[in-house]
């Protein structure tokens, strides 16, 4: 028990120092980056080129906050105008938060800095702009791939990843036949939708339903038809979380996922990594594939805008995005920067022209629902009726759009 | 002699009147903080959603009245209605299963067994733990590969032949009802404790007497415990059917903020969730929020009406 005496100097002690106890490098200015959670990898090849950043910038000090529910938790940041300085955007989320008025157009300082824009893929930066405005620069690429497990696909007598819609159905017969799930893919837009594209078809043109189309349909018709035959399996369905993890526990032979599974399964399924091989999606009438990316963006009641805007330059710049992509968790999304080595298939989806991104629109997420749902719902019956599970899905899926 | 008489008598009356005055300050000053603080948190704050659901409400704020069109759109509006439907169905099946289960564990832990206390604490034990590790462990249980699966395939139920392969939580026919069972067990532990409380004040001379006219356990159960338990019956249907009807964290783990499949564990508070923070649609959302305060204020009118005003006692 401490003695009055001691407890009263070691408070006036405190008080004494407290004034001139001030964080190392006062005149830096601290840049708050908000970003979701992610795996180890992604944490390891972010804080890198975070690191690499403050090198070049000893005057900033980027402090990351994880958000376990970024969407959310940025609400309540921009509703109390205390938003982060820099935050991960979401290019499906993109157009929704521009339309509210709480994100910094980018132009200003695009402009005055000179900073070209000529390198990115015009498609990444498409869901950022609204009109002349620009709200954010992307950060990467992920366009979605063909996995496959040599070890099952060599139980069934597959040497190589099926290239066509003929060729996946071929192995699919022939790993049911051996009681191997071929695929594991959520009923999804953000999955399925890959495969609209490549029938001829599409999800939307601009915030209109593009669902009604003969390609879409018949894409439609075909995934079903696998859901029906056990030729597609959900992850719920095998007991997983994703289907990610279904591939790591070898419940399916193939899965389409973007290049964050690879950090995914080195972390928590090695032995699968090393016998995992990577291809384009099965092509119908044409290679198709869906591409996901998100941006770094400023919101509008943002404290320290200029040291944002450079640290946005710098990670949207050729040298930081090589040392983000370098860690193999996205695909560049600047042509000027190297594929990752191992990643020459992912690379080569996000440059090809028959990868779109996935839509952004205002509305976009009551879209997602309203399929996802129906979707789910019709796959969980056996004994479903393709042709009206189709009409069903497109029918209330279309509904769902902007008016 | 009278006039002095008079004059202390008006004297006594205006001090006790100033003591009651001061009674009332002091007891006033005492509730005015809580008060307060019940005046801007609750009430204060619902009438500025009522407000809010006036208008066309962004991140940042109102970009415009609209009326009543929120409460006309979610009358049309399908989820809305499928999420009404939802909750009204979880709540009229888990509030009788979490009463009878309540009043079940109540009366054995009063019992007298050996171990009571240690059975009370178990009983409760669902109650107190977090509810986000109990869904997360129910789902892993409830998993085509999970415990309860292999269970029905030892008994020789044919599991894959079931619903969505035996994934009940997400099959639209089944998620629903297997989150009712969830609940009925976490929340019975709670009932437990009201029905425990009020058993424990039951006066045993009641029971003796009924015993000693010749009464059946079964007949003393039913005409003068149940009959006494009347407050405990009314706290806890009320309190079931108010928290069941906003059930909103084990829907959101199972099924997503979406309410898949089928939008079959989408309940009123998770639409509430998804207007807000997917779909951005806070007056929206505020009107769904006023409509169930609506939906619940009714029923726990109804049940006031049903039960009673006063707590019904043996000498009545």
């Amino acid at each position: 028990m401490l003695s009055r005496k001691s407890l009263i100097v070691g408070v006036v002690a405190l008080a004494l120092v407290t004034p001139f106890a001030t964080p190392a490098n006062a005149a830096q200015t601290v840049v708050t980056l908000a970003t979701w959670g992610s795996s180890p990898a992604e944490t390891e090849a972010l804080n890198d080129a975070i690191a690499t950043f403050e090198v070049r910038n000893p005057t900033i000090d980027v402090q990351q906050v994880v958000h376990n529910d970024h969407g959310a938790q940025m609400i309540a940041k921009f509703a109390s105008k205390t938003p982060p300085d820099v935050f991960y955007l979401d290019a499906g989320i993109a157009q929704d938060w521009a339309a509210q008025g709480i994100l910094e157009d980018l132009t200003k300082y695009v402009n005055a800095s000179n900073f070209s824009l000529t390198a990115f893929n015009k498609s990444y930066l498409a869901p950022f702009k609204t009109g002349s405005a620009l709200y954010g620069l992307p950060k990467d690429a992920n366009p979605l791939v063909l996995e496959g497990n040599k070890t099952l696909m060599a139980r069934a007598g597959i040497k190589t990843l099926p290239t066509t819609i003929a060729q996946f159905d071929s192995a699919a017969k022939l790993l049911l036949a051996k009681k191997i799930t071929p695929m594991c893919v959520d009923a999804d837009i953000n999955r399925l939708g890959a495969y609209f594209y490549s029938f001829g078809g599409s999800i939307a043109t601009g915030t209109k339903s593009g669902l009604n189309s003969a390609g879409t349909k018949a894409a439609l018709t075909w995934a079903l038809t696998n859901y029906k035959t056990g030729a597609f399996k959900t992850p719920a369905q095998l007991s997983a979380g994703w289907a990610g993890e279904a591939f790591g526990k070898e419940l399916c032979a193939f899965t389409m996922e973007g290049a964050w599974l690879d950090p995914y399964l080195r972390d928590a399924f090695p032995k699968v990594a090393a016998s995992m091989i990577k291809g384009q999606l099965p092509a119908a009438k044409s290679a198709g594939s869906l591409a996901f990316t998100a941006a770094y963006a400023i919101g509008k009641d943002s404290t320290n805008k200029d040291a944002a805007w450079a640290f946005i330059q710098y990670m949207t710049g050729a040298r930081g995005m090589g040392v983000w992509t370098s860690y193999g968790v996205a695909i560049p999304s600047r042509s000027d920067v190297a594929i990752p080595v191992g990643y020459e298939v992912n690379g080569q989806a996000a440059k090809a022209k028959t990868t779109v991104t996935t839509p952004s629109f205002v509305g976009w997420n009551k879209v997602i629902d309203a399929f996802n749902n129906e979707t789910k719902k019709q796959v969980q019956d056996k004994n479903m009726n393709v042709a009206k599970a189709v009409a069903s899905i497109i029918s209330k899926t279309s509904a769902a759009f902007p008016k | 002699m009278s006039a002095l008489t008079d004059f202390e008598a008006a004297r006594h009356l205006s001090e006790k009147r100033a003591r009651i005055r001061r009674e009332s300050i002091t007891g006033w000053s005492f509730i005015a903080v809580p008060m307060l603080l019940l005046l801007f948190l609750n009430i204060g704050i619902f009438i500025y959603a009522i407000y809010i659901s006036s208008q066309d409400w962004g991140i940042m704020g109102s970009k415009g009245g609209v009326g009543f069109e929120n409460y006309r759109t979610a009358f049309a509006d399908p989820i809305f209605l499928k999420a009404v439907r939802n909750s009204i169905l979880y709540a009229a099946i888990v509030v009788p299963l979490q009463t009878c289960l309540g009043l079940f564990l109540a009366l054995l832990v009063n019992s007298k067994v050996r171990g009571a206390k240690f059975f009370r604490a178990t009983f409760y034990f669902p109650s107190i733990a977090s509810s986000a590790a109990i869904t997360t462990l129910f789902i892993f249980l409830m998993a085509p590969d999970g415990l309860f699966n292999r269970f029905l395939t030892l008994i020789g139920v044919d599991v894959p032949g079931l619903f969505n392969s035996g994934a009940w939580l997400s099959d639209s026919r089944t998620a629903l009802y297997s989150i009712i069972g969830l609940n009925a067990w976490t929340t019975s532990g709670t009932m437990m404790l009201f029905y425990l409380a009020n058993l424990q004040t039951i006066n045993e001379s009641y029971v003796e007497a009924a015993s000693i006219d010749g009464a059946s356990k079964r007949q003393v159960f039913w005409y003068i415990t149940m009959p006494l338990l009347k407050p405990a019956h009314f706290f806890v249907i009320s309190t079931g059917v108010i928290g069941a009807v906003q059930l909103y964290d084990q829907a959101i783990l199972a099924g997503g903020a979406d309410g898949s499949p089928d939008y079959s564990l989408m309940t009123m508070v998770l639409y509430i969730y998804n207007l807000c923070f997917r779909q951005l649609q806070f007056g929206y959302a505020a009107a769904i929020g006023v409509l169930l305060f609506v939906i619940i204020f009714g029923l726990t009118l109804m049940q006031r009406k049903i039960f009673g005003s006063r707590a019904w006692s043996a000498e009545d």
